[in-house]
């Protein structure tokens, strides 16, 4: 692999003028590159080794800004295939690409354009990986339209900072997370500095769950074309006296048929309530919860956050603290403002969380108030207290459903006692402490 | 496979109707630099008609350091050409041109090159040709959108003498129920409903629409005929509404209560259409009028008659059982078509008053389901901006420690400053420093033309530009071509508001603001 562009001189020539010449704004550390010591043209070249999480919109925008940046060292992590709906932005991708590995594709497209840069795509979830393997980056970059794969790079970043007894930071461990987000016009960019900064868990209740209906609206009283579409996805499907051309419980959102029977029977409950407009693309977009997305939004978020991640490696200038919000649909707007750590974060804090609850309530109560509550958005918690297991998932779940109906008290959870809980939504080793304050029963 | 699918995604946001005006523009770049190709990108991408990219570069080395659509073995060939070629594999829908040519040239010697194109992006174009530009352009109502990607700054300026949109499409739109002054129909409908006879499950189902028009009204008939209006009052009246409620989970009950305050506002149109109603284009149609000001005088016409602008028809979902939800929407629905249909006489009329060709029905409807979303944004020229800026704008902005406008004097500084010397400040190592002064005369040299204190400009900002010395940084030109594609996305479509009228982006901390100057 060539480094240096030996045969290309002048090709840095532009990243040349922030990286050899100081300035007013530069970070305080920053050292200008000199012709015997070029350090920071070495790093980019080299050192700096870069993760993009997510080959999507803001994906192969984040691969072509990292190549154009210098950077060579990248490896890219997408378990997706390329899908057609996907050509309007994903730059990288073409017709002929349809069904491939977006990770692969788009490692393949970059290498082949930017000479000298070398991108490693790997198919598979994040969840696949293991901390040794996050720990040889410089800086992660995620591009992500999922909270929880999102939740669960931050968890995993968070848990690789070493602090000492005396809650010291070990500056080396820390691995930025720059995190950018897009819908339609509107997206925001963020740099989170793992136990230094607020990370993503803070910020969760910024990202509220998606709205859903009432069930028995649904069921009942439909008035609009979303109540009916959402009727065929739950009700229609199960109903075994609807004829469908497919097995109900392999339902794909990808198939036309499927779809197309979805939108029939959506249709003729629309009629039996005399409600118009439903159509093809509407059904789509509900049963597939889309989200709008175009190539300007993606491409100024990805900007964003990789002039963040350039200005990090090579400290030539000041950075963004720490939240960037855009919105492109009246005029140009954004807004940059610190967003604070949370006090008894579940991911960062070091507080141990103290819920409040009435000693009466039952264990299955319990378990709906924290996976509705928005601070933590658990999907399928496990729950342990005083090396007791009180509600598990997996292999353990039955020996504890005959817990639910108890109360905590009767489970022998005592006032200030605490209680452990780990969720998919977290990475593996990491749990939320949640105290138990009983509240004085009127 | 359709285009439909391929465009789902923008589809939802600019629908049939934006993408069909989005295929017909024709886009010229001047200079096909990383930020005009990055801009282009995000424009071929959507579907565009087609573009044109003029520059008479051959692709440098440094090009492959931060420009995309070359490549290493295209050196030394034309950038136009190759940029073109290389931004045409992203969309086979889409027409690229190449025209190996200087655009400054193309300016002085032949101006009616630009004559058919929608709109004209330029970017590092010299100052003097730049304004012989925009004044063509503007004379013909042409957008001219002006960017810039100079070091960790960006900028970004629109002009066209008038924009018109009708679908500004705003992002939490206030609904148009009528309540606090329902139409005859809508009051007729509500007096027909018995609240006494209905059980308690049943008066949870009747949309909170009819409650809100009832309980208005029976409580104007003890307070001298008034709808609730100070805050008192409202208070007064929530626990009257409330005390109708069969149960305290009624969820209509709820909902009324939670749009109480907004539903309470008495009706009024918004002074940004009040404007537009009273415009010399509106008051005065002439033969010359466009459709859209024809449009709007015929507006002013039945706002005289009627005190309110047409209803848009459309009722939200809201708490209610089918039948009663679906009767009311009929009745909004009803009241919008015949709003609808003597608006269009009122346009018929005007046309053929005027001798002018018929207005599509459909363009008609569009305009009358959104009048109150209606607007025109009128921009300054270049020209006039470097004559007589926006001192107070300027002047207040730059007293604001760490502001952005800063950006704005120093790029202007910069220009000047490239009139002088033909190069850039910094550009070349060796003259970093014995530019820094230079640059900082022309900056007070502009800012004494405009009566603006030099104290307002600190050199440290100076010296980062000079640090810059004109480098384009591929993340600040990839950020600034997705905002720019989308202004030029808003001008070509009509829909959504553009920026009025410039933007400067601050890399350095990721801040950015608007200014109209």
């Amino acid at each position: 692999m060539e480094t240096m562009d030996t045969d290309l001189p002048n090709r840095w020539i532009d990243i040349g003028k922030v990286i050899n010449r100081g300035g007013p704004f530069a970070a305080p550390d920053f050292q200008p590159d000199t012709k015997e010591s070029p350090n920071i043209m070495n790093g980019l070249q080299s050192d700096f080794k870069i993760l993009v999480i997510g080959a999507g919109g803001l994906g192969c925008e984040i691969l072509k800004n990292l190549a154009l940046s210098g950077f060579r060292n990248i490896d890219v992590i997408d378990m997706d295939t390329i899908d057609v709906s996907n050509l309007n932005r994903q730059f990288l991708f073409r017709r002929k690409d349809v069904g491939k590995s977006k990770a692969e594709v788009a490692a393949a497209f970059i290498n082949e354009r930017v000479s000298g840069c070398n991108v490693t795509a790997h198919k598979c979830r994040i969840q696949e990986k293991d901390e040794d393997y996050y720990r040889q980056f410089k800086l992660v970059i995620a591009g992500l339209d999922s909270i929880e794969a999102r939740r669960w790079i931050n968890g995993l970043l968070v848990n690789l900072v070493v602090v000492d007894e005396n809650g010291d930071v070990d500056p080396d461990t820390i691995i930025p997370l720059v995190d950018g987000g897009t819908e339609g016009f509107k997206g925001q960019a963020r740099v989170i500095l793992p136990r230094i900064t607020s990370c993503f868990e803070c910020s969760l209740e910024a990202f509220p769950p998606q709205v859903s209906y009432a069930v028995c609206t649904i069921a009942n009283t439909p008035r609009v074309p979303e109540h009916c579409i959402q009727w065929a996805i739950m009700f229609g499907l199960e109903d075994k006296d609807l004829p469908k051309p497919f097995d109900p419980k392999k339902f794909d959102n990808d198939n036309p048929d499927h779809m197309n029977w979805l939108f029939q029977t959506a249709k003729k409950r629309a009629e039996d309530h005399n409600i118009s407009g439903v159509t093809y693309k509407l059904t789509q977009g509900v049963a597939k919860n889309i989200i709008p997305a175009i190539a300007s939004t993606n491409a100024t978020i990805a900007a964003a956050c990789c002039n963040e991640a350039f200005k990090f490696c090579t400290e030539s200038s000041g950075s963004l603290n720490n939240y960037m919000m855009y919105n492109g649909l009246n005029g140009v707007y954004t807004f940059t403002f610190e967003y604070e750590s949370k006090e008894g974060c579940a991911v960062c804090g070091t507080n141990i969380v103290t819920y409040p609850v009435d000693p009466s309530t039952t264990l299955t109560t319990f378990l709906e108030n924290i996976t509705t509550d928005s601070r933590f958005q658990f999907k399928k918690p496990s729950l342990r207290c005083n090396g007791k297991n009180l509600y598990m998932q997996g292999l353990l779940h039955a020996s504890t459903v005959p817990n639910l109906p108890k109360t905590l008290p009767e489970l022998s959870v005592q006032d200030e006692d605490e209680i452990t809980i780990t969720d998919p939504s977290l990475p593996g080793s990491l749990a939320v402490r949640m105290r138990i304050k009983y509240k004085l029963s009127n | 496979m359709t285009d439909s699918e391929k465009y789902d995604r923008q589809l939802r946001l600019w629908g049939e109707d934006g993408q069909a005006k989005l295929e017909k523009s024709h886009i010229c770049l001047l200079n096909g630099t990383a930020l005009g190709t990055e801009t282009l990108k995000n424009l071929v991408l959507p579907g565009i008609g087609a573009f044109t990219v003029v520059d008479s570069h051959k692709v440098a080395e440094s090009d492959l350091g931060n420009n995309f659509f070359v490549e290493k073995k295209t050196l030394g060939q034309s950038r136009a050409r190759v940029v073109c070629e290389l931004l045409r594999e992203l969309n086979d829908r889409v027409k690229g041109f190449s025209v190996e040519e200087d655009p400054v040239y193309l300016i002085n010697n032949n101006i009616s090159f630009f004559k058919d194109f929608s709109l004209v992006f330029a970017n590092r174009i010299p100052e003097t040709a730049l304004v012989t530009l925009s004044a063509y352009l503007y004379e013909n109502n042409i957008p001219l959108v002006v960017g810039n990607s100079y070091g960790y700054i960006g900028y970004l300026r629109v002009s066209v003498p008038e924009h018109q949109i009708i679908e500004s499409k705003p992002d939490n739109p206030m609904d148009d129920l009528r309540i606090i002054n329902p139409f005859k129909e809508l009051d007729e409908a509500t007096q027909k409903i018995e609240l006494t006879g209905l059980n308690s499950q049943e008066l949870t189902h009747v949309p909170y629409v009819y409650l809100m028009i009832k309980f208005i009204k029976e409580w104007k008939s003890t307070h001298d005929g008034k709808a609730p209006e100070t805050r008192a009052e409202k208070e007064e009246f929530k626990k009257f509404f409330l005390s109708k409620s069969p149960n305290p989970d009624a969820e209509n009950f709820a909902e009324g209560i939670t749009n109480m305050l907004k539903v309470l506002q008495p009706y009024r149109i918004s002074s940004d259409i009040d404007k537009l109603l009273k415009d010399e284009k509106a008051v005065n149609p002439t033969e010359q009028s466009d459709d859209f000001w024809i449009m709007v005088s015929a507006l002013k016409s039945f706002v005289e008659s009627h005190g309110v602008l047409p209803l848009n028809g459309n009722l939200p979902d809201m708490h209610a059982d089918t039948c009663s939800f679906i009767q009311l929407q009929k009745i909004y629905q009803e009241k919008g078509i015949a709003d609808l249909s003597e608006f269009s006489s009122l346009v018929d009329s005007l046309v053929s008053k005027l001798g002018k060709d018929q207005i599509s029905s459909d363009l008609v409807k569009k305009f009358c389901k959104n009048t109150r979303f209606l607007n025109v944004v009128r921009y300054k020229s270049l020209a006039e901006e470097y004559e007589k800026p926006n001192t107070s704008v300027i002047i207040s902005e730059l007293e604001q420690p760490d502001n952005n406008m800063v950006y704005y004097i120093a790029l202007r500084a910069i220009d000047k400053f490239f009139s002088t010397y033909t190069r850039y400040p910094g550009f070349h190592d060796e003259e970093v420093d014995s530019d820094l002064p230079l640059l900082k005369s022309a900056t007070h040299a502009l800012l004494q033309e405009h009566s603006i204190s030099s104290d307002l400009v600190k050199d440290e900002y100076l010296a980062e530009m000079t640090r810059y010395g004109a480098c384009e940084l591929h993340n600040l030109s990839s950020l600034m071509g997705g905002i720019i594609s989308q202004e030029i996305i808003k001008l070509m479509t009509h829909q959504y508001v553009p920026l009025n009228n410039t933007f400067i982006f601050n890399g350095i901390n990721s801040t950015a603001t608007q200014f109209t100057i």
